[in-house]
């Protein structure tokens, strides 16, 4: 059997000296190569045909996460992880093994020796268990809009109402209005359905800014809001939110 | 900030329901049927002078509530009282003559009427504001301290520590001096970094030399791929400022500009004084802020938290994109400025 081929990869080069250097040690008939970043790893993986690769998950340019599911069927992958990054409990189902940042060294030989026993076989199936480890995106916090050239970062407890604004959209706060490049659409999609309610086409306000909903003498329904003058309108399709209110 | 403690306080203070309403009507009513049946004419006169002027400026600070501030609420409650007991006092006049029962002269009335609905409506308001605003003080100075102890929590995560001595370990085995040289950094960086949260202010100086210790660490952990640059004016040095308010800016611009791009970065940080004012920047040409309109970083908002409740609006906080491609925090500061919250 030909000299198996590692790959190693960790943006840190003391810390992937160290490792190539460890594996050295463990593995010696192994050819190992190392990657500086995603992208330089993406092309060894291609060109050289790694059986083993040590993956940082946490690198520039493409993360460990990635480029796991990317090597896909040729090579078995062994994650680098520093500690508390990553629930580690998704590793433990078995499918791929990891070691946690800093390398001890029995636990690489261990993973080293698991590694060579399945070499053999073809890798398992990654697709699953990437997608479990890839953290779950958190509930936006601020926002980056423009006035005029320059960007402010809003913090969305500051906003009031956004409003629909041609293909973008206004973000109204007390102290200022500013545009933001997104459709009103997506903007609902990824914010927080509980404390952003769309009461129209046009208009998503900050559900602790509405301090009333009346109805005009024309029967339509307008929210008023808390220290802002505005009134906004709440269309047909929206109404049910403030049944009961 | 929005400032609706007044709008809340008004209907708290003036406002009924209907039952309180007609039940204090139904009073009213005994009270005034009560002196006319005693035939005390004048005082009736004179009750009833009080009385509707005060209902009046009742029912104006209610209607206007949304829009009013604690200054506006006391403008508008004398002015609704003064306007009230001169239109009242022609008919308290009228009245009383019709009746024929010795008045009392113009100016005692007004100074009754304004004296009386003053004392009874303008005391809780002031009583509420001073309420309001101790609550305020008192909110700022608990935000400032959460923001303190997150500070202090990002500080000190572990994965800094034991990637940097996971680097220490390597280098110690092959290159000796260096791994000193990385323990010097990191126990002069720990020594500034932790006793810092125990006290409320820091110099322009240390906060520059804390900052140097934490980039000689990362520059050695990211080899050639960090380069940075600090420049603090040794005029600047002795200026005061709160504790790890730039370290935050400093990890941000590692995280954000250094981390996620791949080839060299330079982070460069800077200091000058104009006049009352110490603006420091901190600028990169790494990833940078990009496309992203949402994000979820805590950093930047206890930032700003701690500028709120430190300084009001006097300190500015600003993210932005250069023409060049940097990214540059910069942030501006009160020099001198006592702060505003003691310890």
């Amino acid at each position: 059997m030909t000299a198996p081929r590692i790959l190693v990869a960790d943006d840190e080069p003391l810390l992937r000296a160290e490792l190539v250097e460890a594996l050295e040690r463990i593995w010696p008939e192994a050819q190992i190569a190392a990657a500086q970043d995603g992208i330089e790893a993406l092309r060894l993986g291609r060109e050289w045909m790694p059986d083993v690769a040590f993956l940082d998950i946490r690198m520039p340019g493409l993360d460990g996460l990635e480029l796991a599911r990317v090597f896909g069927a040729r090579t078995h992958v062994v994650f680098v992880t520093a500690y508390g990054e990553h629930a580690l409990a998704a590793f433990d189902e078995g499918a791929v093994d990891y070691v946690v940042k800093p390398i001890a060294l029995e636990r690489l030989a261990r993973a080293v020796e698991r590694v060579r026993a399945r070499l053999a076989s073809p890798p398992p199936d990654l697709t699953h268990l990437v997608s479990r480890l890839r953290p779950a995106p958190k509930a936006p916090a601020w926002l980056q809009a423009t006035v005029g050239n320059t960007i402010h970062f809003i913090d969305l407890a500051d906003v009031v109402y956004f409003c629909a604004d041609a293909k973008y959209t206004r973000v109204v706060t007390d102290g200022l209005e500013a545009h933001i490049r997104l459709s009103l659409k997506e903007l609902a999609d990824s914010l927080d359905p509980a404390a952003f309610w769309q009461i129209h086409r046009g208009y998503m306000v900050a559900v602790r800014r509405i301090a009333s909903a009346a109805r005009a003498e024309d029967g339509a329904l307008w929210v008023h809001l808390r220290g802002h003058p505005a009134r906004l309108p709440v269309s047909q399709r929206f109404q049910y939110l403030f049944r009961g209110m | 900030m929005p400032d609706d403690d007044c709008a809340r306080a008004i209907p708290r203070l003036y406002g009924c329901s209907w039952r309180q309403g007609l039940l204090s009507l139904l009073c009213l009513a005994l009270v005034g049927g009560g002196a006319l049946q005693q035939q005390r004419y004048a005082l009736l006169a004179l009750f009833g002078a009080i009385v509707v002027p005060g209902f009046v400026a009742c029912m104006t600070l209610l209607l206007a509530a949304r829009w009013l501030r604690w200054t506006g609420a006391m403008a508008l409650l004398l002015a609704a009282t003064g306007a009230g007991a001169w239109a009242v006092l022609p008919v308290y006049q009228r009245v009383l003559a019709a009746w024929d029962v010795h008045a009392l002269p113009d100016q005692q009335l007004l100074a009754c009427v304004i004296g009386v609905n003053v004392a009874v409506l303008g005391l809780p308001l002031w009583f509420a504001r001073t309420r309001a605003r101790a609550q305020q003080l008192a909110d700022l100075r608990n935000a400032a301290l959460a923001a303190e102890l997150k500070a202090l929590q990002a500080q000190i995560e572990p994965h800094f520590l034991y990637n940097t001595l996971a680097n220490t370990r390597y280098l110690a085995r092959h290159q000796p001096p260096r791994a000193v040289e990385m323990l010097e950094h990191l126990i002069a960086y720990l020594h500034s970094a932790l006793p810092d949260m125990r006290s409320q202010t820091s110099t322009l100086g240390r906060e520059f030399e804390l900052a140097g210790h934490y980039l000689a660490l990362m520059a050695i952990r990211f080899g050639e791929r960090l380069q940075y640059r600090l420049e603090c004016p040794p005029a600047l040095a002795a200026v005061a400022m709160p504790p790890l308010l730039l370290m935050t800016l400093v990890e941000n611009s590692v995280r954000h500009g250094v981390e996620p791009k791949p080839g060299t970065v330079r982070i460069g940080v800077t200091a000058v004084r104009q006049g009352d004012m110490l603006t420091i920047v901190v600028a990169d040409d790494g990833a940078g802020i990009g496309d992203t309109t949402l994000g979820s970083g805590v950093g930047l908002r206890n930032l700003r938290a701690r500028l709120q409740a430190l300084y009001g609006t006097r300190a500015g906080f600003v993210l932005r994109r250069t023409d060049e491609g940097m990214t540059e925090a910069v942030l501006t500061l009160p020099v001198g400025a006592a702060l505003e919250l003691a310890a």
